[in-house]
C-alpha cells in the first residue's frame, strides 16, 4: 500500500510522499498527557465525541478542538505524527466543497456573476472540522498510551457491566490479544499483498470481455482472502496452544499499573465542566 | 484429593477415543481455540476495515471485511462472533474513532448471517430473505432512534447530503440536463424531509446489496477453509474435572509400551514407547521431522492421551498450573501473549501481583527488557521470555518442544546452557526435543526416535548443522554485474516520530550466476535489503538497479521466496499455484515441479494446505523458477528444517545452480549454511555492510 506507483521507467527514486498510517503507535515522551491513566484518556475522547454529537455547532467544535489542541501541545505531538493520507482524499474533500458552493443554502454571495452558497460552504466546513476533531481525539489516545495499558484500563471502565452479568473478563482478554495480534496480522497481510505483486500479472490473455476480466478479478480476490484467512486460522491455533500452555484463559487480571490519580480527576472534571457549560450556555 | 494408596499406584491416563465435539454445540465461556480464532479473524476484519477507509475503492474492502467474521460464525458459536467484534471495535476505536463501532457492527451482523447460512446449507435466496427479515427491521429502528436522539447531528448530516447533491444538480442544469435535475431535486427534498422513511429505505437497499455481496465473497472462502481445516473446529477435550481438582505432580512420569495414532490417520505416530523421566534430569529426545518426537512431547504435556499403553504419573499434569508442567514450543513469536514483556510473564496467572517478575526475567537474562514491548524482541530473546513465563509457575516438568529450531547459533547456545542449569541446579525434570543431535551433549540421557519408535542408536554427535556435499560445482559460470546497489539507504516512517533507519550506504554488486548469502541479526536490515533487491520496496536513498534499470520498475523479475512459505501460496492446488506464480501453462509448471523434486503426477492436484512446511517451500521455489527470474532471493530458506530437509534443499539449490545460470541471494540470520552452497558472504550490522568477501569454497569451483 505504501509504495507510490511509478510509471516512467527511467525515473530515479526521489523523495516521494508516501501514504503512512501512524495510528496505534506511541509517540515517545513523558508529558503529563502520557502519564494520565489510559481510562481517563478514553473517557475524554468518548466525552468529546458525545458532546459533538449532541451539539454539532461551531462553538462546540471550537471548545473540543481547544481541548484536543491543548492535549496535543502538552504531549508535544509533532506534526510528523499525523497520518499522511493519500491524495484522493483531498481531491474528494475539495470536490465536495465545490459542489456545496453550487447549492442554494443561504446566505448567497455574488462573485463575478456566479451565485455561490456561503451557507452551504459553512456547513461543509463545520462537518469537516467535526470529523477531524473526532478522529484526532481518538488517535491521541493511541499516540500517548502504551498499548499494554489499554486492556487493563478497559477492565476498570467495563466493571459496571459485570452487574449485568456480561462476560467482561472474556472481552478484556480478547481485547488484549487483539492488540497483541494486530501488528502480526498486518505484517502477514502486507506479505500476501507483496507475494501477489511479485507474480507475473495473470495467466490469461488480455483481450477478454469485461465480464471475463471481472470474473478474473473476483477469482483473484477469493484466492487472496482465502490465503489470508487460512494463514490467520493457523496463527490462531498457535495462539490457542500458547494459551493452553499457560494453563488456560484464567481471569482478566494484570499487573498493577498506572492508576486513577489526582491529575486524572482534574483532567476529567475540567473537560466535563467545559463541555457541560458550553452546552448549557449555547442550547438552553 | 487422592488417598495414599492412589498416590502409590499413580494415576493412569484413561484411554479415550478422542471424543471431541464441534464447538458450535458448546455453551458457557469460550475455550482457548474459539477465543483465539475469533480474536485473530476479527482483527483481520478490522485491518481490512481500516484499509478500506484510506485506500481508493476501499468500500470493496469493507465488504471483504465481512468474510473473516463469516468464517468465525460458520465455525463457532455466536458468542465467539460477538466477543471478537467487541475486541476489534475497541482496538479500532483507537485507530479510526467511533466509525469502528458501526463498521465492525455491520461486518459482524452480515458475517453472522452468512456464516449461519453456510452451516445450515441455506440457499442464497433463503439467506437473503432471512437476512433482510431479521437484520433490516432491527437496524432500521436502531438507526432511526439514533437519528432521533441526536437531532442536531442528523440535521447537519442531512444538510450536508442535500447541499452536495444540490450542487451536483445545479451543475446538471447548467449542462442543460434540466430533465434529470428537476425530478432529482424533488426526490432529494423528499429524502431530506422524510428522513425517518428514506433512511430505512436506503438501509434496505444497502443491506440487500451487502448480503448479496457478502454471500458471493464468503462462500468460496468458506469452502477453502473447510477444505483446509474440516467443517468445524474440534478442540482437545477440556481437562476433565479429575485433572483440574488433582494436585499437579507430573514427575516422575513413566510410559509403558505407549502407542498413539492421530484420529483419521492410517499409521501410528508412536508405537512401543517405554521411558521414564525423573526430577532433576535432562532428557534429550532427538529425531528428524516426522519421527514422532513432537507427538511424544504432547503426550508428556497431557495434550493427548495414549491410544494404548500406560502413562503413569503421581498426580495431575497441571499444564500451565503452578507446580505442574510447562512447555516452550518451536515458533518464538507464536507463544507470546502479552503486549509488554512484564505482562507476558504473568499472563493467565491467577494472582499476577504476587509474582516477582524481575527475578524470573533475571534468571533468563532479560532483566532490562521488563518494560519493552514484546514485538521488539529477537527469536532467542522471545524463547527465553517463554521460559521465564514457564518458571513463574514453578513447574516440576519443563518440556522444550523444538524451542531451539528457529533460533540462531548464539541464541541456541544460551538456551541449552539455561536448560542444563535448570535441570541440574534447580532440579527440574527437563525434556528437550530437538532435531540437532549436538544439543544432546548436555543431556543426562538421549532418546533417539525414528518412525515413531525408540531406536537404539547412541547419540551420534555428528555435526548435523554443517552439511558437506562432495559434488562438484564445475558448470557454474559467473558473468557480469546483474544487480547493482549504489549508496542504498532506507528509512521507514520518514519524517515521523517513529522514523527508523534500516539501511545506510549499501554498495553491493551481484554478478550473473553468483550465489551470495546475506547474514545479520534481527533488525540488521537484511529483510529490508531482500525487499529492495526484489523491487518491492523503493529505497529512500541511492539506486537499486537490475540490468541497469531501477528494480522497482521490474517487480517480478527478481523472484523472492518469503520465510513463511504459506503466505506466498495464493492458489488452492499445487499446479494452479505454480501456473499462477510463474505465469505459465501446465507443461512449464510440470517442468518446474520436477526441478524442485516434486513429482508432478503425485503433487499437481494436491491442495497446498496438505503440504508439509518443506514441501510448501519447494512449491514456492517452483513457482519462482517457472517465472524465469533474473535472480532469486530466498529469505531464511533453511529455518526450521531438520538435517535431512536441509540436505535436500541444499542439493536442490546446488543442482539448480549447476543446471542453469541461476543467480542466488540467500538471506539468513544463521551462519550455519551448508558448506559450498554460496560463493560470497555479506554481513549486515545495524544497516551497514560490515563484511563482503568470497567464501573459501569446500566444493571445488571454476575459479578456485
Amino acid at each position: 500500500m505504501s509504495r507510490a506507483e511509478t510509471l516512467t521507467p527511467e525515473r530515479e527514486p526521489k523523495v516521494r510522499r508516501e501514504t503512512e498510517l501512524t495510528f496505534l503507535r506511541l509517540v515517545p515522551g513523558t508529558s503529563p498527557v502520557h502519564r494520565l491513566w489510559a481510562g481517563t484518556k478514553l473517557l475524554i475522547a468518548a466525552e468529546l465525541a458525545l458532546m459533538l454529537s449532541i451539539a454539532p455547532t461551531w462553538p462546540m467544535v471550537a471548545v473540543t478542538a481547544t481541548v484536543v489542541g491543548l492535549e496535543l501541545l502538552i504531549a508535544r505531538i509533532p506534526l510528523g505524527a499525523f497520518p499522511r493520507l493519500p491524495n484522493w482524499i483531498f481531491v474528494f474533500v475539495v470536490v465536495s466543497a465545490a459542489l456545496s458552493l453550487w447549492s442554494s443554502e443561504k446566505p448567497l454571495a455574488d462573485v463575478g456573476g456566479i451565485t455561490l452558497s456561503i451557507g452551504a460552504l459553512n456547513q461543509w466546513a463545520l462537518f469537516t472540522s467535526l470529523a477531524i476533531v473526532l478522529v484526532v481525539s481518538g488517535a491521541l489516545v493511541g499516540w500517548t498510551t502504551p498499548l499494554g495499558d489499554v486492556a487493563p484500563a478497559l477492565e476498570k471502565l467495563f466493571r459496571p457491566l459485570r452487574w449485568l452479568r456480561l462476560p467482561v473478563d472474556e472481552w478484556i482478554i480478547a481485547i488484549g490479544l487483539a492488540i497483541r495480534c494486530l501488528p502480526l496480522l498486518i505484517e502477514e497481510i502486507r506479505i500476501v499483498a507483496a507475494a501477489r505483486k511479485l507474480r507475473a500479472d495473470d495467466d490469461t490473455p488480455t483481450r477478454e470481455t469485461p465480464r471475463a476480466v471481472f470474473r478474473q478479478v473476483l477469482a483473484e480476490t477469493h484466492d487472496l482472502m482465502a490465503t489470508a484467512i487460512v494463514v490467520s486460522i493457523r496463527r490462531a491455533r498457535d495462539l490457542a496452544d500458547a494459551i493452553v500452555a499457560r494453563g488456560g484463559l484464567g481471569a482478566a487480571t494484570s499487573l498493577p499499573g498506572a492508576r486513577f490519580g489526582v491529575t486524572d480527576a482534574l483532567a476529567l472534571v475540567a473537560t466535563t465542566a467545559l463541555c457541560v457549560v458550553t452546552l448549557a450556555v449555547l442550547h438552553l | 484429593m487422592l488417598g495414599a494408596a492412589d498416590r502409590a499406584r499413580g494415576i493412569r491416563e484413561p484411554v479415550r477415543m478422542s471424543p471431541s465435539r464441534s464447538t458450535t454445540a458448546r455453551r458457557g465461556r469460550l475455550g482457548p481455540g474459539e477465543l483465539a480464532e475469533a480474536v485473530v479473524l476479527a482483527d483481520v476484519s478490522l485491518a481490512l476495515t481500516v484499509l478500506g477507509q484510506v485506500v481508493p475503492l476501499g468500500s470493496a474492502l469493507l465488504i471483504a471485511a465481512v468474510v473473516p467474521l463469516a468464517v468465525v460464525a460458520a465455525r463457532h458459536r455466536l458468542r465467539a462472533v460477538i466477543t471478537g467484534t467487541i475486541a476489534a471495535s475497541a482496538v479500532g476505536f483507537l485507530v479510526i474513532g467511533s466509525a469502528a463501532f458501526t463498521s465492525m457492527g455491520a461486518c459482524a451482523a452480515l458475517g453472522a448471517l452468512v456464516g449461519a447460512a453456510d452451516r445450515r446449507n441455506w440457499t442464497r435466496r433463503r439467506t437473503m430473505v432471512v437476512g433482510l427479515a431479521v437484520l433490516w427491521p432491527a437496524t432500521a429502528v436502531l438507526v432511526d432512534l439514533i437519528l432521533l436522539a441526536f437531532a442536531n447531528l442528523r440535521r447537519l448530516t442531512l444538510d450536508q447530503v442535500r447541499n452536495g447533491w444540490r450542487g451536483f444538480f445545479h451543475v446538471l442544469r447548467n449542462l442543460g440536463l434540466v430533465r434529470v435535475a428537476r425530478p432529482g431535486e424533488h426526490l432529494l427534498t423528499w429524502i431530506v424531509r422524510e428522513w425517518w422513511l428514506s433512511v430505512p429505505i436506503t438501509l434496505f437497499v444497502l443491506l440487500w446489496f451487502g448480503i448479496w455481496l457478502a454471500i458471493g465473497l464468503s462462500t468460496p472462502a468458506l469452502r477453502r477453509v473447510r477444505g483446509a481445516f474440516g467443517a468445524a473446529v474440534v478442540e482437545d477435550e477440556p481437562p476433565d474435572t479429575a485433572e483440574a481438582s488433582t494436585e499437579p505432580e507430573p514427575v516422575p512420569v513413566a510410559l509403558r509400551d505407549v502407542r498413539y495414532r492421530y484420529p483419521n490417520a492410517h499409521t501410528d505416530a508412536l508405537a512401543g514407547i517405554t521411558l521414564e523421566v525423573q526430577p532433576a534430569e535432562l532428557v534429550a529426545i532427538v529425531g528428524s521431522n516426522g519421527s514422532g518426537k513432537s507427538t511424544l512431547a504432547r503426550l508428556l504435556a497431557g495434550r493427548r492421551a495414549p491410544s494404548s499403553g500406560d502413562l503413569i504419573r503421581p498426580g495431575a499434569v497441571g499444564l500451565g498450573r503452578e507446580g505442574g508442567t510447562a512447555i516452550v514450543s518451536q515458533r518464538p513469536e507464536a507463544q507470546v501473549l502479552g503486549v509488554r514483556v512484564r505482562d507476558d510473564v504473568v499472563w493467565g496467572m491467577p494472582e499476577p501481583a504476587r509474582v516477582d517478575v524481575d527475578a524470573f526475567l533475571e534468571r533468563v537474562g532479560l532483566r532490562e527488557f521488563a518494560d519493552r514491548e514484546t514485538s521488539t524482541l529477537s527469536g532467542g530473546e522471545l524463547q527465553r521470555l517463554a521460559i521465564a513465563a514457564a518458571l513463574a509457575r514453578a513447574p516440576k516438568l519443563l518440556i522444550s518442544d523444538e524451542s531451539t529450531a528457529m533460533v540462531d547459533a548464539t541464541g541456541r547456545a544460551q538456551l541449552v546452557t539455561l536448560f542444563d542449569d535448570l535441570a541440574h541446579r534447580d532440579r527440574l525434570a527437563l525434556v528437550h526435543v530437538t532435531h540437532r543431535a549436538a544439543e544432546a551433549a548436555v543431556a543426562d540421557r538421549t532418546i533417539t526416535l525414528a518412525g515413531g519408535r525408540i531406536v537404539d542408536v547412541p547419540a551420534r554427535l555428528r555435526s548435523e548443522d554443517r552439511i558437506t556435499t562432495s559434488e562438484h560445482r564445475d558448470a557454474v559460470h559467473i558473468g557480469g554485474p546483474l544487480i547493482t546497489l549504489e549508496g542504498v539507504g532506507h528509512v521507514y516512517s520518514r519524517k515521523t516520530p517513529w522514523s527508523n533507519r534500516a539501511l545506510s550506504d549499501v554498495d553491493l554488486t551481484i554478478r550473473e550466476g553468483e550465489a551470495i548469502v546475506v547474514v545479520g541479526h534481527n533488525g540488521s536490515g537484511k529483510s529490508t535489503l531482500a525487499w529492495i533487491l526484489s523491487g518491492l520496496l523503493t529505497p529512500s536513498e541511492g539506486s537499486a538497479r537490475l540490468d541497469g534499470k531501477p528494480i522497482f520498475d521490474q517487480v517480478g523479475r527478481v523472484g523472492l521466496s518469503f520465510q513463511h512459505a504459506r503466505l506466498q501460496l495464493l492458489r488452492p492446488t499445487v499446479l494452479d499455484e505454480v501456473r499462477s506464480a510463474g505465469g505459465v501453462g501446465d507443461a512449464e509448471a510440470h517442468v518446474a515441479l520436477k526441478a524442485v523434486g516434486l513429482d508432478p503426477f503425485r503433487f499437481a492436484s494436491r491442495r497446498v494446505d496438505e503440504l508439509s512446511g518443506g514441501q510448501m517451500r519447494r512449491v514456492v521455489i517452483a513457482g519462482v523458477l517457472a517465472s524465469q527470474p533474473r535472480a532469486i532471493v530466498l529469505d531464511e530458506p533453511f529455518a526450521g528444517l531438520d538435517a535431512d530437509g536441509r540436505a535436500e534443499l541444499d542439493a536442490l539449490l546446488t543442482d539448480l545452480r549447476r543446471r542453469g545460470e541461476l543467480t542466488l541471494v540467500i538471506v539468513s540470520h544463521d551462519r550455519d549454511l551448508p558448506e559450498g552452497l554460496v560463493d560470497r558472504i555479506v554481513e549486515l550490522e545495524a544497516g551497514r555492510i560490515m563484511r563482503d568477501e568470497p567464501l573459501e569454497d569446500a566444493r571445488p569451483g571454476p575459479h578456485s
